[in-house]
């Protein structure tokens, strides 16, 4: 059974949250601001109070059928007793009853603590505004889905990523060819000179991102990279007030293959850039070791916005740091053929034009 | 018999030597005078040419003279034209005309010769058909009596001579009347606004000569050309062995380069094998057209400066929508793109420690290499210009052909 965590105004006893435009806490019904370092302190206090409460929850938990609970925890609303429902990873959410930000202190004991965390810059308003932009400029966005654009839901999550440090050691060969072209009076000769290259080195990498929640979809994580960690802060469980988070459930030994993909990618592109002066290169085999792999781990603040239309549901998801926003769009396939057959046309009628203008020259 | 009594008169005169100063100094290619204007100046430059070939050829001179002088005697013994001996001169004012004689010629005529020069011209319709008549018909008159002369003109006897120069003969009858007729005015059009005769011959036959032979000695026996060089172009069609060939003469020889009469005869050669005469001769008679004004107005039509194909309608706008419809998709597919913005990282390009990279071992080892020799199309040797060949005739040619 966990702990809930509810932060507290201490000057009014309503429950208070992160505000991004601050980047302090503050509460929304007296606006007083606190310190992030003030909180801690009052983190660590609040910790020693959890103890006691810990008895009715089971209660609470017992009328689930067996198996039923499986994957799903309660915790009760310390503001108004109301039951907060939410899965094993659920770490930070709010009280569906009064509303109130919770935070599970459970999810991040231990082991299970995160390292860094990048608190949200960018606030929900942001993130509308973002998705406007999104909108906009996209000839084949159905009218009717910009016109009809309700926001069915906007959460700020802080998604669990394990950031791997790696120094790569790669050996690599690599085939080349050189062409060289002349001609006398009665030939063109083409000559190709093969050559084989090898290139051996090392190339540092640090805190390459990798998802750690199944909830969230890898390629949408990827797509609004880069998060940049000169914001990253030692983790405080206060900041997740007023978000949702969850912790991890992918470690980080499986996150590994998906960093050292990327960095095998990177590692033989570098490589390859340094073999110069040649008409074709190709890699024929790499070898490389990773050393000194260490991974971390740390939250990053990102906007999830869905929609629905016409019966399909579109996730979009902005960089709560940078507002970096990506999602896919539906396509007008009215408008798609329109402008197939106009820019057919257009461009015919102009080549056609052309081809008559170059017959008079 | 007046005129008899005119040609002894004029003896007389030379023998008695009262007016030889007169004679003296005249200009000896003029044969052809016509103070009447019955000719035009083309009709006159024309029969001028052929009169100083056929005086050439039996070495008499052919003179004629149209004038409104009422006394031709007068007038005889007052001007000379040609060489003062050894000539024929047809004289014609408004009432009547009569033929003077001297020396070889003199000897030569009796009264059944002159009355054949006589009936040739008399036959005539038109004047230009009547001298022509008349010169050609004196020629063979002294032909017949002077050696040289009769030599000179066997090559002519295997050619069919006309008694004028028809732009259309077409022997072998591949046009019907209707379209011999349209071709006809269009080559007379043509040759006489260019001033340079564009003919068209059809044989069954070449009488053993080749082609060429052919197209020229018929273009040479039959007076074809303008002006002084011949300027002209014949188009000898024989359905012998399907052959045909193109003469060019004077001016003829510069429009027509060997690269313009291949360009022509690509035209028209298809129409020609396909059986289509009138219009593969309408189209020569185009091109010849179009290639002697290019010819006067600027260089001529040769290699690297041959005219404009037309502009194919079909093939451009086909490519023109082929390049449309890939340069619509490409736009499209980038507009399409945009809705999508969701796909995985294949790097981690932006994770890289900076300098953090170090090169330890770089070699470049050379393996083998391979030569591939390609032959270079060839270009074409001919440098442009016109390649020429002198007929039986001793006249400069130029032209081209084959098959059909």
């Amino acid at each position: 059974m966990a702990a809930l965590q509810e932060y507290k105004c201490p000057c009014c006893g309503g429950a208070i949250a992160f505000d991004s435009a601050v980047q302090k806490m503050k509460c929304p019904f007296c606006d007083t601001e606190f310190e992030m370092d003030t909180l801690t302190a009052y983190d660590d206090q609040l910790k020693e109070e959890q103890s006691d409460e810990m008895n009715w929850e089971t209660d609470a938990g017992s009328q689930w059928e067996e198996g039923e609970t499986d994957g799903l925890r309660t915790y009760s609303c310390k503001s108004c007793g109301g039951e907060i429902v939410g899965d094993e990873n659920t770490a930070a959410t709010a009280c569906p009853y009064c509303g109130n930000p919770v935070v599970m202190m459970g999810q991040f004991s231990g082991a299970l603590k995160p390292d860094y965390i990048i608190p949200f810059k960018l606030d929900k308003k942001a993130a509308k505004a973002a998705l406007n932009r999104h909108y906009g400029g996209k000839k084949l966005l159905p009218k009717v889905f910009k016109d009809q654009n309700h926001i069915d839901e906007v959460k700020g999550v802080y998604v669990p990523f394990w950031l791997f440090d790696a120094d790569a050691d790669a050996n690599i060969r690599y085939k080349a060819t050189k062409t060289r072209v002349w001609s006398d009076s009665d030939y063109d000769y083409t000559e190709t000179s093969f050559y084989s290259i090898i290139r051996s080195g090392s190339v540092g990498f640090e805190l390459v991102p990798v998802d750690g929640s199944t909830k969230m979809a890898d390629d949408l994580m990827e797509s609004i990279e880069p998060f940049n960690f000169s914001d990253a802060v030692d983790f405080q469980t206060a900041y997740l007030a007023g978000y949702l988070a969850d912790k991890y459930d992918v470690d980080a030994n499986q996150s590994i293959e998906r960093a050292n993909e990327r960095i095998k990618k990177s590692v033989e592109k570098t490589f390859a850039s340094t073999v110069e002066g040649y008409t074709s290169v190709t890699a024929e085999s790499t070898s490389i070791h990773l050393q000194n792999g260490k991974a971390k781990y740390a939250l990053y603040p990102v906007w999830l916005l869905n929609t629905t239309w016409q019966g399909q549901k579109y996730t979009f998801a902005m960089n709560g740091q940078t507002g970096k926003i990506v999602g896919d769009l539906p396509l007008d396939k009215a408008a798609y053929r329109k402008w197939l057959f106009s820019l057919w046309g257009i461009v015919s009628a102009a080549a056609f034009g052309i081809s008559y203008l170059l017959w008079l020259l | 018999m007046k005129k008899h009594i005119l040609s002894v008169l004029f003896l007389l005169i030379l023998t008695l030597g009262c007016s030889l100063s007169v004679f003296a100094e005249e200009e000896p290619t003029k044969y052809i005078v016509d103070e009447m204007g019955v000719l035009s100046d083309d009709e006159i430059d024309e029969l001028n040419a052929y009169a100083d070939y056929l005086s050439a050829e039996t070495g008499i001179d052919i003179l004629l003279v149209f004038t409104y002088e009422e006394d031709l005697d007068a007038y005889v013994e007052e001007t000379s034209l040609g060489s003062l001996d050894d000539q024929i001169l047809m004289i014609e004012n408004e009432d009547y005309w009569s033929i003077f004689s001297r020396g070889t010629a003199w000897d030569i005529l009796d009264e059944e010769k002159e009355n054949r020069i006589r009936e040739a011209y008399d036959n005539e319709e038109y004047y230009n058909d009547a001298v022509a008549a008349y010169l050609y018909e004196a020629a063979s008159v002294f032909g017949e009596n002077i050696d040289g002369a009769l030599q000179v003109n066997e090559a002519a006897a295997s050619t069919i001579i006309l008694d004028k120069a028809i732009r259309v003969v077409d022997m072998a009858d591949l046009l019907n009347d209707t379209e011999e007729e349209v071709l006809l005015s269009q080559l007379d059009e043509i040759s006489e606004r260019q001033q340079v005769d564009i003919a068209v011959v059809t044989v069954n036959s070449l009488d053993g000569k080749s082609p060429m032979e052919y197209a020229d000695d018929f273009y040479d026996y039959n007076g074809y050309g303008f002006g002084a060089n011949n300027d002209g172009i014949l188009l000898l069609v024989s359905m012998e062995d399907r052959d045909w060939w193109i003469s060019t003469t004077g001016y003829g020889i510069e429009a027509l380069t060997d690269a313009g009469i291949n360009y022509i005869s690509e035209k028209f050669l298809p129409m020609l094998s396909d059986g289509d005469y009138a219009d593969a001769f309408s189209t020569y008679a185009k091109l010849c057209d179009e290639f002697i004004t290019q010819a006067k107005n600027a260089e001529p039509f040769d290699i690297g400066n041959m005219p404009q194909e037309p502009f194919d309608i079909v093939f451009n706008l086909s490519i023109a929508l082929l390049i449309g419809l890939a340069v619509a998709f490409v736009i499209t597919a980038m507009m399409k793109s945009q809705l999508k913005s969701v796909r995985f990282q294949s790097e981690a390009a932006n994770y890289v420690k900076k300098d953090s990279m170090k090169v330890t071992q770089s070699k470049d080892l050379f393996l083998y290499r391979n030569v591939d020799r390609r032959e270079k199309p060839k270009e074409s040797s001919s440098s442009g210009g016109s390649s020429t060949h002198t007929s039986s005739s001793g006249t400069t040619h130029g032209g081209g052909g084959g098959k059909f």
